[in-house]
């Protein structure tokens, strides 16, 4: 356990560049309270105070997947980047966990930055929380933290073969907030574009989320709770099985450090 | 054969061909190794060499489980490195030249608690090991330092620690010496036979064939994927036969010399570099010394700053060998 909680920490240091005061205060503090706070004020702008209401909701929950899916990407990017691959693929590590560590870190500071967000909505913004069911809400958002973890693990393995992150972080980041209804509703989409957003993470775990908002019940999301939580465990274990072909085809074609 | 006769490192008829693929047309073929074998026995040291692209660091790749054969068989302690990869790996170390390899972010003994991790070493172990190898590879006093604000030397010398931390059976160097200062590298070339003397065996790569004479027991020379050599560095330099050297300081820069002296029937090569303000030329013969007055009559008296005959160094029996 102590090699893992190493593994989790040291990874997160070593190859992930926001582990300074600078850095979490911009990534992880202020970028999501300020994509909250643009919505908001788009919303009411346009003369909506629903659609104010539901950009910060799903701004909020979005600055999850955000959070991680690019400390992930970056993590895996810059693994390649220094060169470490080849000692890591001839340690004797459990790949399962060197995987899984990759996220372990950032998982938190997702949390972290939906709850400042949701804070940022009620004490600057008016928010109203009164209505919320906190339990579902909290289920709602682990869900949705444990999906996108499982996303950004599948997405971080495409930066192992490419160079350019930040190009697959802007695509993946880009599909989220267009596709699941962190902005658009889903009923407002050309079908083809619906039957996507049914696999993406966020999709599921937003519906449930906005229901907690509103003091719906477990009952009447379970599904899309399920859903989420279905979403989660395939990202991961296809991200997992991408992982490990990765590492037997380096072995195979000799491209370890060059991509394939 | 007894267990302990088994040679550590066995290769065999090893072959190993790139493809590099197109999305439209054929894909180029590459052919890294060639059907090489060797055999490395236990607690010795046992050196590459080779031009760069010889295959020198593609044998190392697939020793180390890093890349599989396209034929031919490998194995490590007496397992294969194709199938056998996740038994061998506890017991082996790897260590490369350069930048590459280490954390920057993370200190010296961040690099190596996570190197420790990842070998699912005991951490208070760990912490000790790190500690006493910082120490033995001269880092000591700079282990909380961050990587980055390391020297290309420092970084190779925890390179080394790093290989050591897991005490492997087998360590595999791949051109260790390369960015070390020469107290460094004279210190590494001290270390690697008493490594070899407390058990381990060692396979390095090198360029530098003084490094090679002086601490591998036995050397392979390895151009475009075939071994052409294989011996120990006397034998090596002992394949010239009855080959030996002239070195002659001129005082004339020597351009003209050099066509003229190697058609001298018996001449092998002629090198030219300097030494100190004076050109140099080395002419290596079957024997020099039937050629030495020809020699001194084709550079003139006047021309001649000093003569001398000697045996073959082990890096021109390598040259010889790779021409």
């Amino acid at each position: 356990m102590a090699n893992l909680a190493a593994q989790v920490y040291l990874s997160y240091k070593a190859l992930f560049f926001w582990l300074n005061w600078p850095g979490v205060l911009g990534n992880i503090v202020a970028r999501p309270m300020l994509n909250v706070a643009m919505f908001s004020l788009v919303g009411r702008f346009a003369g909506h105070p629903d659609a104010a209401q539901r950009y910060v909701l799903g701004m909020a929950l979005y600055s999850i997947a955000e959070i991680v899916t690019g400390g992930v990407i970056q993590t895996f990017s810059r693994e390649r980047a220094s060169g470490t691959l080849p000692l890591l693929y001839c340690s004797p590590a459990s790949r399962w966990w060197s995987y899984a560590a990759r996220a372990g870190m950032h998982y938190p500071n997702g949390l972290i930055a939906f709850t400042l967000s949701v804070a940022f909505g009620a004490i600057f913004l008016g928010f109203d929380y009164s209505r919320t069911n906190w339990p579902l809400l909290i289920i709602a958002v682990l869900a949705v933290t444990l999906s996108s973890t499982g996303y950004a693990l599948l997405i971080g393995d495409i930066a192992l073969l490419y160079r350019n992150w930040t190009a697959i972080y802007s695509l993946s980041g880009s599909a989220l907030l267009l596709l699941t209804g962190v902005l658009i509703p889903l009923s407002a989409l050309p079908p083809p574009l619906q039957a996507v957003a049914q696999i993406l993470p966020l999709t599921h775990g937003l519906e449930a989320f906005r229901a907690a908002f509103a003091g719906g019940d477990l009952a009447a999301v379970t599904d899309a709770l399920a859903w989420e939580l279905i979403l989660a465990i395939t990202y991961g274990l296809i991200g997992f099985a991408s992982y490990r072909w990765i590492e037997e085809t380096a072995r195979r074609t000799g491209m370890i450090e060059a991509g394939i | 054969m007894a267990t302990a006769d088994l040679p550590t490192i066995e290769v065999s008829d090893l072959r190993r061909v790139y493809f590099d693929k197109k999305i439209l047309g054929r894909g180029r073929e590459t052919v890294a190794l060639d059907g090489i074998s060797f055999a490395v026995a236990r607690g010795s040291v046992f050196g590459l060499l080779g031009p760069n692209g010889a295959g020198k660091t593609t044998t190392v790749r697939i020793l180390t489980t890093l890349l599989t054969p396209t034929s031919g068989q490998a194995r490590v302690l007496g397992l294969d490195v194709a199938q056998q990869a996740r038994a061998i790996r506890p017991r082996i170390a790897f260590i490369f030249g350069g930048d590459r390899g280490l954390y920057g972010r993370l200190t010296g003994k961040e690099n190596l608690r996570y190197f420790a991790a990842l070998h699912q070493l005991n951490p208070r172990e760990a912490k000790r090991r790190a500690e006493l190898l910082l120490e033995q590879v001269g880092l000591d006093g700079r282990g909380d330092t961050l990587v980055e604000q390391y020297s290309r030397g420092m970084k190779q010398r925890l390179h080394l620690a790093r290989g050591l931390l897991i005490d492997p059976d087998v360590l595999f160097l791949d051109e260790p010496t390369i960015g070390l200062d020469p107290v460094g590298a004279r210190d590494l070339r001290r270390l690697v036979p008493d490594l070899a003397a407390q058990g381990k065996t060692v396979l390095l790569t090198t360029h530098y064939m003084f490094e090679a004479d002086a601490i591998c027991d036995r050397l392979a020379i390895i151009n475009k994927g075939r071994l052409i050599a294989e011996g120990t560095p006397a034998e090596i330099k002992g394949s010239f036969g009855a080959g030996s050297v002239l070195d002659v300081v001129l005082r004339q820069p020597a351009s003209e010399l050099v066509a003229a002296l190697e058609k001298i029937p018996g001449t092998e090569y002629v090198d030219v570099s300097a030494e100190g303000p004076y050109p140099k030329l080395t002419i290596l013969a079957a024997d020099a010394k039937l050629i030495q007055a020809q020699v001194e009559s084709l550079v003139g008296t006047a021309n001649l700053e000093r003569i001398s005959l000697r045996e073959p160094t082990l890096e021109e029996a390598y040259l010889k060998l790779v021409r």
